[in-house]
């Protein structure tokens, strides 16, 4: 039963884990913003290249 | 019953059948058309754009959206040589590496996905833009360019020249950029869940009632464990309420957050104690449940009031840059004593000075309400916030702009009236009370049990003071106001704080401004009183009231239509203050204000005069034209509603707005901005609670001392004064409608409290007794706030949907 002990541990770590990839996506700047991206994501690409340069 | 979205619908279905619709900005092409590849531009602005766009490859734009352009045919082009001033540009650059630099711009302009796509774009029509990103919420557009291969004004010309001109204000010159985001409650609220998941999964043997491993190697290891991931949230995500308490402490005020901090106290330190002299598992979960659910309502109540910006000042409305006699452009706080000016048609003065000369057609109604422009002699005074209309006009600065009559104005204490708190007054009141029961509750409980089983007394006391803890109570007000605030939104009424809702539901006394407010700002009904007008006659006044840029002339022309080009004018002559003389097929004209002993100048309405040879013919007369639904709206406030007229115009209409408010003793004509300010003082000192509806800068004092300010205003794009209230022209007819929601929704907080309290004195119950188990305060407290939230959002709906309201958004 003791290895529980290490198991739970583990988990928790995997939770801070998750956490710091919280606050990354924080930092980033992902949730300044939350429906601009929204809109962005229904947009192609541009296929077309410049007809004149 | 959906007033807004009709609106919206039939403009759509306008669009789409008439043929000739530019095909950039979806607006009717009138006689400036301009056909380019087979198709129909409103101007030649954009048809420029429509160019630019589709030789960068960028057709795209054209297919994401229904009408994806701006309209270019009213825009002049500005000159932007002033923003080459370094000094200038450090005040709008967020960002500056090397010749990267970074910069925020706000484009009111942006309105669909079509806007987004062709933003976001922007490095293929100039090479030296690395990225641009939007921001659609708040309208803003952030750049990434090179300095050395695009200048800034040059990237602000291009932007200008697509149509999106940024709305660079006198106030983002003068004050430090602030980060526009609030990132830490979106870290407290991520780490606030972070333990309160955990902390959940470690205190489940507790929950399951394990009680063979309570008192071994696991219990302990579990305490400690929720101990350490308490700290966090006690330490960093909690910190914001001890901060408001403590502030409200000190000014001898005690709010909401008071008993909450006394509650996250009581838990922690109750919690640690029995974690460390292993006495049992705390409340940790409790604590980090409570912490969460806290700031869910919090960031629930922010997000609600991201999109629109309610301080504003004369910055907002001021332009950034001055035009120097000898052409350049300075921006406007490098201005000094002793500058020569030129003003152009339609443009402020920007600070106190003296005319040298120019004929000098200037509008006030910026200042002081009154709409009719005053004619002004050179050598004459002209003071900042008048606005030109007519010919260039140069004028010798005295003061600096920040000296200027109206700045000090600004200045004055009375239009700085006391800043009515963003937080709820409900709240505020009741979280007193609240703090008091709590208080002499769990001193109670602790004397009694001091006297009778002195080893269960501080256990009863923190009990008492852990599960009074109003958590639901806290999350009444954000959440029934925020659902109101929403649907409030979307029906073109955009409030700045949930007090605003709580403030409308008392008021008392409605007060109306005129112009603007209760009539459209930009259309009047134009009718002919005198002899009849041949076609001819009318085709010549069309085409000389066609050379002037005087408003009056404008909408005349516009009223009367395109003339033929074979009307050709001569001698034309305008006469500042009197009108327009010209000659049109050997026939002699005067256009305005020429009165003759005979037939006096009418003082008491807007009219045009018309003269032929010396005759007078009759006059166009100009009537404001009443918003559609004003007698239904006004007709449907309460009869408790006592309603004034406040008008800085000359008396007119007397019969139908006397009708309109009730009795002719409710109509106050003539008010300048200050009487506008003292009346509502004066409606306050008699105890009245005032609702105010204005809509120009002149409002602006009376605005900010009423309980509740509202700005009307036919765009949102618009800058309006500092207000409680946004109020889109469209939605006018609904006011009746939303005081009477804001009403509900108050009486609903009540409510909701009551059913706070009803969990609570269920816990308390347990806690005076001295037996609260953690696991009763881990059910009570989630479920007291989950009923809370659930309640808030059904009433919010029910009420809405009973008064008519939009509901759901299907715009975006």
């Amino acid at each position: 039963m003791e290895i529980l002990i290490l198991l739970i541990a583990l988990s928790l770590l995997i939770a801070l884990g998750f956490l710091g990839a919280f606050i990354w996506a924080t930092r980033s700047g992902q949730y300044d913003d939350d429906q601009t991206p929204a809109i962005r994501m229904l947009h192609d690409n541009p296929t077309k290249k410049a007809k004149t340069e | 019953m959906e007033p807004v979205k009709s609106v919206a619908l039939s403009d759509e279905t306008l669009v789409t059948k008439q043929p000739d619709a530019c095909y950039h900005c979806g607006e009717l092409c009138g006689h400036d058309a301009v056909v380019a590849d087979d198709r129909d531009f409103c101007c030649q602005g954009c048809s420029t754009v429509y160019q630019i766009i589709t030789q960068n490859g960028l057709d795209d734009f054209y297919t994401l959206a229904e009408k994806p352009g701006f309209s270019l045919s009213n825009s002049s082009k500005l000159d932007y040589s002033w923003l080459d001033d370094p000094e200038t540009q450090e005040q709008l650059i967020t960002f500056r590496q090397g010749s990267t630099v970074r910069v925020l711009f706000e484009l009111p302009q942006i309105h669909c996905a079509s806007c987004v796509w062709l933003l976001e774009k922007l490095y293929r029509l100039n090479d030296g833009i690395q990225q641009s990103r939007v921001n659609f919420n708040r309208r803003e557009l952030s750049v990434v360019f090179q300095e050395d291969q695009i200048t800034f004004r040059e990237l602000v010309e291009l932007l200008d020249h697509i149509g999106y001109r940024p709305a660079i204000r006198l106030a983002d010159l003068d004050k430090e950029h602030t980060p526009a985001v609030n990132r830490r409650l979106i870290y407290q609220l991520g780490v606030a869940g972070f333990a309160f998941g955990n902390i959940m999964l470690f205190s489940f043997p507790e929950y399951l009632g394990l009680n063979s491993i309570r008192e071994s190697l696991f219990s302990r290891y579990f305490g400690y464990l929720n101990l350490a991931l308490a700290m966090p949230v006690f330490l960093f995500s909690a910190t914001d309420y001890f901060r408001s308490a403590l502030a409200g402490i000190r000014v001898r005020e005690i709010n909401m957050d008071v008993p909450i901090s006394l509650g996250i106290l009581a838990l922690f330190i109750r919690s640690t104690v029995e974690v460390l002299t292993y006495t049992g598992p705390g409340y940790f979960d409790s604590m980090a449940g409570l912490v969460f659910f806290l700031l869910i309502g919090k960031w629930f109540q922010q997000k609600s009031f991201d999109r629109l910006s309610f301080e504003r000042d004369y910055k907002s409305y001021f332009p950034v840059s001055a035009t120097l006699e000898d052409g350049t452009t300075r921006s406007l706080n490098q201005l000094i004593p002793g500058d020569r000016i030129l003003v152009r048609n339609q443009e402020l003065i920007p600070a106190d000075g003296v005319l040298l000369e120019g004929a000098a057609m200037i509008d006030y109604s910026f200042v002081s309400g009154e709409s009719a422009p005053v004619a002004i002699q050179p050598g004459s005074k002209v003071f900042a916030g008048g606005r030109q209309t007519g010919g260039r006009l140069l004028i010798h600065l005295s003061h600096t702009v920040k000296q200027s009559y109206l700045t000090q104005l600004w200045n004055e204490q009375s239009f700085h009236s006391d800043e009515k708190g963003r937080a709820s007054k409900i709240a505020r009141v009741m979280g007193g009370h609240f703090t008091w029961i709590v208080l002499s509750l769990a001193l109670g409980t602790l004397a009694y049990w001091l006297a009778v089983d002195s080893g269960k007394a501080i256990h009863a006391f923190s009990s008492v003071l852990i599960i009074a803890c109003p958590c639901a109570l806290a999350l009444a007000v954000p959440f029934i106001m925020g659902n109101g605030v929403r649907i409030l939104g979307r029906n073109g009424a955009y409030v700045r704080g949930p007090q605003v809702i709580e403030s409308l539901a008392t008021t008392d006394v409605l007060v109306l401004d005129k112009t603007g407010t209760i009539t459209y700002a930009d259309q009047s009904d134009i009718q002919w009183e005198g002899d009849t007008l041949t076609e001819e006659e009318k085709w010549a006044v069309s085409a000389i009231c066609r050379q002037s840029i005087h408003p009056l002339s404008q909408s005349l022309s516009a009223f009367l239509g395109v003339p033929p080009r074979s009307v050709q004018v001569t001698a034309f002559e305008e006469i500042p203050g009197q009108g327009l003389k010209a000659s049109v097929n050997g026939k002699a004209y005067a256009i305005g204000r020429f009165g003759t002993p005979d037939t006096p100048p009418k003082r008491d309405v807007t009219a045009v005069e018309i003269h032929i040879h010396n005759g007078y013919v009759g006059s166009y007369i100009f009537q404001p034209r009443y918003r559609q639904g004003l007698q239904t709206a006004l007709a449907a406030m309460p009869a408790s509603m006592t309603m004034h007229l406040v008008s800085g115009d000359r008396p007119v209409d007397h019969e139908f707005l006397a009708n309109l408010v009730g009795s002719p003793d409710q109509l106050h004509f003539q008010q300048l901005p200050a009487d506008k300010l003292e009346f509502v003082k004066q409606q306050q000192l008699e105890n009245h609670h005032v609702l105010m509806i204005g809509d120009g800068l002149n409002d602006a004092g009376a605005l900010r001392q009423s309980n509740v300010g509202v700005v009307i205003t036919e765009s949102l794009n618009n800058f309006t004064p500092a207000s409680d209230m946004i109020l889109s022209a469209q939605s006018f007819i609904l006011l009746p409608a939303i005081r009477k929601l804001s009403k509900r929704l108050v009486s609903h907080v009540y409510l909701a409290y009551g059913l706070a309290l009803l969990y609570n004195v269920v816990g308390l119950s347990f806690a005076i007794r001295g037996d609260l188990s953690p696991i009763i305060a881990a059910v009570l407290m989630p479920l007291s706030s989950l009923s809370i939230v659930i309640y808030a959002w059904i009433v919010s709906h029910f009420e809405s949907k009973r008064l008519g309201l939009i509901i759901h958004d299907h715009d975006q």
